[in-house]
C-alpha cells in the first residue's frame, strides 16, 4: 500500500511537472504567433458563420460546431485540423444552399471566400513559426499585405464571375461547368508543372 | 568569432508544407464540384486558393538559408555579459518570407529576453551575391538577418554556445528548407574570484626572494631586532643610539624576504548540492574552483609559484610556476574541472610528488576516508597542509525522507566530526572557506609550529 501510494505521488509529481512546462511554454507564445493564430480562429468561425443560414445560427448546436472546427485548427495549425475545418465548412455552405436556403447572396460568398482564405493563409504561415518565436513585425506586415492582394484580387475575380452568371442566365447551367473544367484543368496544370519543375542552381 | 553553415543544396530540399496539399484538395474539391453541379459560387471559394498556390510557388528557391552564430568574445568572467549574435543570410535569387533561426545556449548562459527562435525575411541575393534590396518605408532589408543578443554568464567552465540552426519559408509558407545546422562555438567563463587576502607569513619559505618575510635572518627585509655586534656584521648596520645608550657595539637586525611555493590540492572525488551559478548556492565542485581561483590569484600576484592537483576520479597536476602567464593557465585549468562521481582516483596522490617546502592548501569537504587518507598521508610525510573544508552549510541542510533520516544524518555529521578531529591529531588544521582571512589563523600557527619544531631539533 505504501509502496502505490509513493508511485501515486511520483506520478502526481510528473503530471504537475507536465503541467507547469505546458504553461511555461504556452506564457512564452508571442503576441504575433498568438495573433496569427486567433486570426486562424476568427476566420474560421466568420466562414461557419456565413456558410449557414442566420437561422441555422440561433441553433443551439452551431456555436459547439464553430468552436470545434475553429478552436483545434487554430491549436494545431501544422495539423490535418485545419484542412478538415475547410472542407467541413465548404461542405455545410453545399448542403445549406441546397436543401435550406437555395438563394446564394453575392457578399456571402464573396466574405466566406475571403474567410476561408484567410484562414488557409494565417495557418499557413502560423504552421511554420513555434509558440515562442520573436517575429520581425516587418516581415508579418508584409505577408498580411501579399495575403490581402490575393484576397482582394480572388474577390474581384469572383465578383466578375458572379456577374457575369446572372447575367447570362439561360447559358449558366453550360457556361459554369465549362469555365469550372478549364479552370480545374489550368490549376492542376500548374500546380504539376511547379511541382515537378527541377530545381535551377542559380 | 563566427562559423557559418556549410551544406550542399542537395542536402537540404525545399519541401511543400502541408498548406500546398490542403490547398490542392479544397482547390480540386471545390472546383470539380462546381463543375458536377454547376455551381459558380464554388469555383469562386476556389479562385484564392488556386491564385495563392499559382503566386507562391512562381519562384522556388533551391538553396537553403545560411546561419551562423557568432560570439563576441571567447572569454569572460561569471556574472559578466557576453555578446552573441544569430545570423541568417540568403544565397539565392528568390527572397525568402521567412527565415526561423535559433540560437542553443548553455543552461549557464542566461540569454535576456530568453532564448527563442526568431524570424524574419531575408531578401534576395543579387548577382554578385553581395547585396540585398531595401524595403519599402518599412525597415532595412538586407540579405542577412542580424539578431543581436546578450547573455549573462552564470557559471564557471566551457559553455557552449550554438548550435545555430535555421530554415527557410518561401511562398507564404508553402515550401520549407531542411534544417541548416552551424557547428556550436564555446565561451571560455572563468570562475568569480572572491576576495581573499593571507597576511601571515607562510609556514615554509624557499628561495630568498619573493614578499614573505621570513623566520630566518637576512638583508634588508623586515627589522626583526637589535642585538649585539658580532664578526661578520656590516659596519652600516650599527644602530648608532642604541650602542650609545648601551655603551656596546649594536647592530640592527632583519628577516630575509623569500617567496613560497603552494599547491592547491582540489578534492572533487565527490558533488554536493546542485549549483546555482553565480546567483544561486554554489555546489561543492563551485566552491572548490572558485576557492582556488582565488587562492591562485592571492599568491600568484604575491610572486610565489602556485601549482594544482585535481584529486578525483580523473586525476590532473599543474607543475608549479609563477607569474601572470601562471595565473591565467591555472585559471584555465580549473575549467576542466569535473567532479569525480564518487569514483576513487586511478593513483594515490604520491607526497614525493610535492616539494618538501611547498604549501598544501587541500580544498576538501571531507566526505569519505580516501580524502582524509591521502591528507594524513602528506601531513605524514612532513608537509604544510591545511585542510580547507568546502561543504560548507550544505553539510546542514536537512534531507527529506522518513523519521530515521534526520537520526542517520546525524550520525554522518557526528562521523566527520570525528574525521575533522583526528586530522587535527595529525597536524592538519581544518578551517572552513569564509574567503578573506581563511587561511590567516592557520598559517599562523602552522609558522609557530615550524619554528618551534626546529628549536626542539636543535
Amino acid at each position: 500500500m505504501r509502496v502505490l501510494l509513493d508511485d501515486l505521488r511520483y506520478a502526481g509529481l510528473g503530471l504537475l511537472s507536465r503541467i507547469q512546462a505546458t504553461i511555461a511554454t504556452l506564457r512564452r507564445t508571442t503576441g504575433v504567433v498568438l495573433g496569427l493564430r486567433l486570426l486562424v480562429c476568427g476566420a474560421l468561425l466568420a466562414a461557419f458563420a456565413l456558410s449557414v443560414p442566420p437561422a441555422l445560427l440561433w441553433l443551439p448546436a452551431a456555436p459547439a460546431v464553430a468552436v470545434g472546427l475553429a478552436l483545434p485548427a487554430a491549436l494545431f495549425p501544422r495539423t490535418r485540423m485545419v484542412g478538415f475545418a475547410l472542407v467541413t465548412i465548404g461542405a455545410l455552405w453545399l448542403a445549406t444552399t441546397m436543401f435550406v436556403d437555395p438563394y446564394v447572396s453575392p457578399a456571402r460568398v464573396l466574405g466566406l471566400t475571403a474567410a476561408l482564405y484567410t484562414a488557409h493563409a494565417a495557418a499557413a504561415f502560423a504552421a511554420v513559426l513555434p509558440n515562442d518565436t520573436a517575429v520581425d513585425p516587418g516581415a508579418v506586415l508584409r505577408w498580411a499585405l501579399r495575403t490581402s492582394l490575393v484576397v482582394v484580387a480572388s474577390v474581384g475575380l469572383g465578383a466578375l464571375g458572379l456577374v457575369a452568371a446572372a447575367w447570362l442566365p439561360q447559358a449558366q447551367g453550360l457556361v459554369a461547368p465549362l469555365v469550372g473544367s478549364a479552370v480545374a484543368a489550368g490549376i492542376v496544370g500548374v500546380v504539376v508543372w511547379l511541382a515537378r519543375r527541377p530545381g535551377r542552381l542559380p | 568569432m563566427t562559423v557559418p553553415s556549410s551544406v550542399e543544396p542537395e542536402e537540404v530540399p525545399w519541401v511543400p508544407t502541408r498548406a500546398v496539399g490542403r490547398a490542392v484538395l479544397f482547390c480540386g474539391l471545390a472546383v470539380f464540384t462546381g463543375v458536377l453541379l454547376g455551381r459558380v459560387d464554388l469555383v469562386v471559394l476556389a479562385a484564392p486558393f488556386a491564385i495563392g498556390l499559382a503566386w507562391g510557388l512562381r519562384r522556388r528557391p533551391t538553396r537553403p538559408p545560411v546561419v551562423a552564430a557568432e560570439i563576441a568574445d571567447e572569454d569572460a568572467a561569471e556574472g559578466a555579459t557576453v555578446g552573441l549574435a544569430l545570423e541568417m543570410s540568403n544565397e539565392d535569387r528568390v527572397p525568402l518570407d521567412l527565415v526561423v533561426g535559433r540560437l542553443a545556449t548553455s543552461p549557464w548562459l542566461e540569454v535576456t529576453d530568453g532564448a527563442r527562435p526568431y524570424a524574419g525575411d531575408v531578401s534576395a541575393a543579387e548577382a554578385d551575391g553581395v547585396v540585398g534590396r531595401r524595403g519599402r518605408g518599412l525597415r532595412p532589408v538586407g540579405s542577412v538577418r542580424r539578431v543581436e543578443l546578450t547573455a549573462t554568464a552564470l557559471r564557471w567552465g566551457y559553455q557552449q554556445v550554438g548550435p545555430a540552426v535555421a530554415f527557410g519559408v518561401a511562398g507564404d509558407g508553402l515550401l520549407v528548407s531542411g534544417t541548416v545546422v552551424a557547428p556550436p562555438l564555446t565561451v571560455r567563463v572563468y570562475p568569480a574570484v572572491p576576495p581573499f587576502r593571507a597576511d601571515q607569513a607562510m609556514p615554509r619559505s624557499a628561495a630568498l626572494v619573493g614578499v614573505h618575510r621570513s623566520r630566518r635572518p637576512g638583508e634588508d627585509g623586515e627589522l626583526s631586532g637589535v642585538r649585539r655586534y658580532g664578526p661578520g656584521d656590516r659596519l652600516r648596520r650599527i644602530d648608532w643610539r642604541v650602542t650609545l645608550r648601551t655603551r656596546e657595539v649594536h647592530v640592527a637586525a632583519f628577516l630575509s624576504d623569500r617567496d613560497a611555493e603552494v599547491i592547491v590540492l582540489l578534492d572533487v572525488l565527490h558533488e554536493v548540492g546542485t549549483s546555482g551559478g553565480i546567483r544561486g548556492e554554489a555546489s561543492v565542485v563551485d566552491a572548490t574552483v572558485r576557492a582556488a581561483a582565488a587562492i591562485c590569484d592571492h599568491y600568484l600576484r604575491q610572486g610565489d609559484r602556485v601549482g594544482l592537483v585535481e584529486y578525483s576520479g580523473r586525476p590532473r597536476y599543474l607543475r608549479p610556476a609563477s607569474g601572470r602567464r601562471q595565473l591565467v593557465t591555472a585559471l584555465d585549468w580549473l575549467l576542466d574541472t569535473q567532479a569525480g562521481g564518487g569514483m576513487g582516483p586511478t593513483f594515490g596522490l604520491d607526497p614525493s610528488s610535492i616539494p618538501n617546502a611547498a604549501l598544501v592548501v587541500v580544498l576538501t569537504p571531507l566526505l569519505g576516508p580516501t580524502s582524509a587518507e591521502t591528507i594524513a598521508a602528506l601531513a605524514r610525510a612532513g608537509r604544510s597542509v591545511v585542510a580547507v573544508d568546502t561543504l560548507g552549510s550544505l553539510g546542514q541542510r536537512r534531507i527529506p525522507g522518513s523519521r530515521w533520516t534526520p537520526v542517520a544524518q546525524r550520525l554522518w555529521w557526528f562521523e566527520r566530526e570525528n574525521l575533522i578531529g583526528l586530522l587535527h591529531e595529525a597536524g592538519v588544521p581544518v578551517t572552513p572557506w569564509i574567503g578573506p582571512g581563511s587561511l590567516d589563523q592557520v598559517l599562523n600557527d602552522m609558522a609557530r609550529m615550524a619554528a618551534a619544531g626546529r628549536l626542539g631539533a636543535r
